[in-house]
């Protein structure tokens, strides 16, 4: 009698169904491939058909400084691969579906516990910076996951264990934020200063915070050429800060910016080559109706053009906007409701459905 | 009132009664019938098929030898082949992965010893049939679930990195082609 055999000679597989096969892999299968052996890890190096390739490494700091998480990149085909969360080492008992396994990762000891029940996984690292950033390196350099977003809760007062951490990574967005019960310390101007001085943000800032002390001070990190910028303003950035920024894309709510700063900026833009900016969101009690005859504006309803695919551009929920064309070409629409404006530039074709409508009929 | 339609209605099981069949030799010489249907999954054989021009009239005169593929193995393809011919044909590039659920009717085919399926997937890659490598892969990755890295060790036979370095200390010590 032939025994069965108990070994499936995964390395000898053809490459194509190598790769199908690390395919369905999910995260926590992922992780412990890399840590049978290093042709192993070499080999998930080189391939990067898997749900962790690009995968988004994202830190939520409310309280922990452990606290975070890696998963497949949204709206692609492994978005529904489940996750992996880190957490500070804790000594917990298992559940009867639960599965615990130990090893050492970029020189830091850890533990997964994962279930039968999800795809998910949670990894205990230590809580000391130094070993974070060890082990979201072991995720770059293995799977090819990109830093991609911090959220820092600036109402709790041990931001500042995190600091470091912040200051070493350059994440693709960084929110900060102030959600947490009043009685918390908030930073001080200085504080603040100190950690915002340091900073490298790739692509999308948020600042969503209102600082506790007046006079807090535009900083260059604002002024920075990055893809997009949300400021919470509370009635400190002006127009002269908002004139100095370079975003492609700037969110201001509650500002100091007039109707002549606005002005100024979209004369700035019409008579430019600027090839980048893409859209001006503003809310503030100092803008009043815009004068736009000086550029040959022409009205036309938002609700009959189809919009284009960005994201952000969906929601337009104006029932009059105005068109500026450059002269090279370029189209920027103005829209206008008492205190809010927003001015944004066509860099993808649109199409007017009255125009579609007439042809059809 | 109820109206006669003018065009009779053909059932499609009727259609599908009377299929063209071709004849494949296996390496072992196993003889397997196969309908055009079924056939046509894999990329091989149909363009084997399209090459050597065969016909409704000549197909069963004419068998195709594979000699790449055993008796076994092929009698397993053709068993998959004809089950999922009238699948609807996938899309090559599917938004979401684990949206597909392998039947359970497929994972019982494929609940086979490691080294059979090991050979079924070396058949299918050479016989290009998508998803039946589909299929094949979810089952190998499947035995990864819930596994520590010393249990992925022991079930796919991967060697530590002692073993590895030794084997390939002992490549480079053997002598070459010429020595």
């Amino acid at each position: 009698m032939i025994e069965s055999n108990p070994v499936f000679k995964l390395r000898n597989l053809p490459f194509l169904a190598l790769r199908k096969v690390f395919e369905n892999l999910g995260p926590v299968e992922l992780l412990q491939f890399s840590m049978v052996s290093a042709a192993y890890r070499r080999m998930i190096i080189s391939l990067r058909c898997h749900c962790l390739n690009n995968g988004y490494i994202g830190i939520n700091h409310s309280s922990r400084m452990c606290h975070f998480e890696i998963w497949p990149t949204r709206g692609g085909p492994f978005c529904d691969f489940g996750h992996l969360k880190f957490r500070e080492f804790e000594d917990r008992k298992l559940k009867k579906y639960e599965t615990r396994s130990s090893f050492t990762l970029n020189g830091v000891k850890v533990i997964l516990i994962f279930s039968s029940k999800n795809t998910d996984g949670t990894l205990y690292i230590p809580n000391k910076t130094d070993q974070v950033l060890s082990v979201m390196e072991y995720f770059v350099e293995t799977f090819g996951c990109v830093y991609y977003k911090i959220d820092v809760n600036l109402a709790y007062g041990n931001y500042w264990e995190c600091g470091p951490l912040v200051e070493a990574v350059e994440f693709k967005t960084m929110s900060f934020h102030d959600c947490g019960p009043v009685s918390l310390r908030r930073p001080s101007n200085e504080e603040l200063y100190k950690v915002l001085k340091n900073l490298k943000v790739s692509k999308k800032l948020e600042f969503e915070y209102i600082p506790k002390e007046s006079g807090f001070k535009f900083l260059p990190l604002f002024q920075s050429e990055i893809e997009k910028i949300v400021l919470y303003g509370d009635g400190f950035v002006t127009g002269e800060m908002m004139l100095s920024m370079k975003a492609h894309e700037i969110d201001i709510c509650e500002c100091l910016v007039t109707t002549e700063d606005i002005m100024v900026f979209i004369t700035r833009w019409f008579n430019s080559k600027d090839r980048k900016f893409k859209k001006l969101e503003l809310s503030g009690k100092a803008i009043g109706p815009l004068d736009l005859t000086a550029f040959n504006a022409t009205k036309f309803e938002p609700k009959k053009r189809e919009m284009v695919e960005e994201e952000d551009w969906n929601t337009m929920e104006w029932e009059v906007g105005y068109d500026i064309k450059r002269a090279d070409g370029l189209v920027g629409s103005v829209f206008q409701e008492e205190t809010r404006f927003e001015f944004l530039v066509w860099h993808k074709k649109f199409i007017d459905k009255k125009f579609t409508d007439r042809k059809r009929f | 009132m109820s109206v006669e339609p003018e065009v009779p209605i053909v059932q499609v099981e009727e259609v599908r009664e009377n299929p063209v069949l071709y004849k494949i030799i296996s390496s072992d010489n196993h003889v397997f019938t196969i309908s055009e249907h079924a056939v046509k999954l894999s990329k091989t054989l149909w363009d084997l098929i399209t090459n050597l021009g065969l016909t409704a009239e000549n197909a069963l005169d004419n068998p195709i030898p594979v000699e790449n593929v055993n008796g076994k193995n092929m009698e397993t393809i053709v068993q998959f082949c004809e089950r999922h011919k009238y699948d609807e044909e996938e899309p090559e590039y599917t938004n979401y992965i684990r949206e597909f659920v392998l039947p359970e009717w497929d994972r019982q085919l494929l609940s086979i010893d490691n080294e059979e399926l090991f050979q079924l997937i070396l058949a299918t890659n050479y016989l290009d049939i998508q998803k039946l490598m589909d299929y094949c892969c979810r089952v190998i990755g499947d035995m990864a679930k819930d596994k520590t890295p010393e249990e992925l060790r022991i079930i796919y036979g991967i060697p530590t990195d002692a073993e590895d370095d030794a084997l390939e200390r002992s490549a480079s010590d053997s002598p070459g082609p010429s020595g």
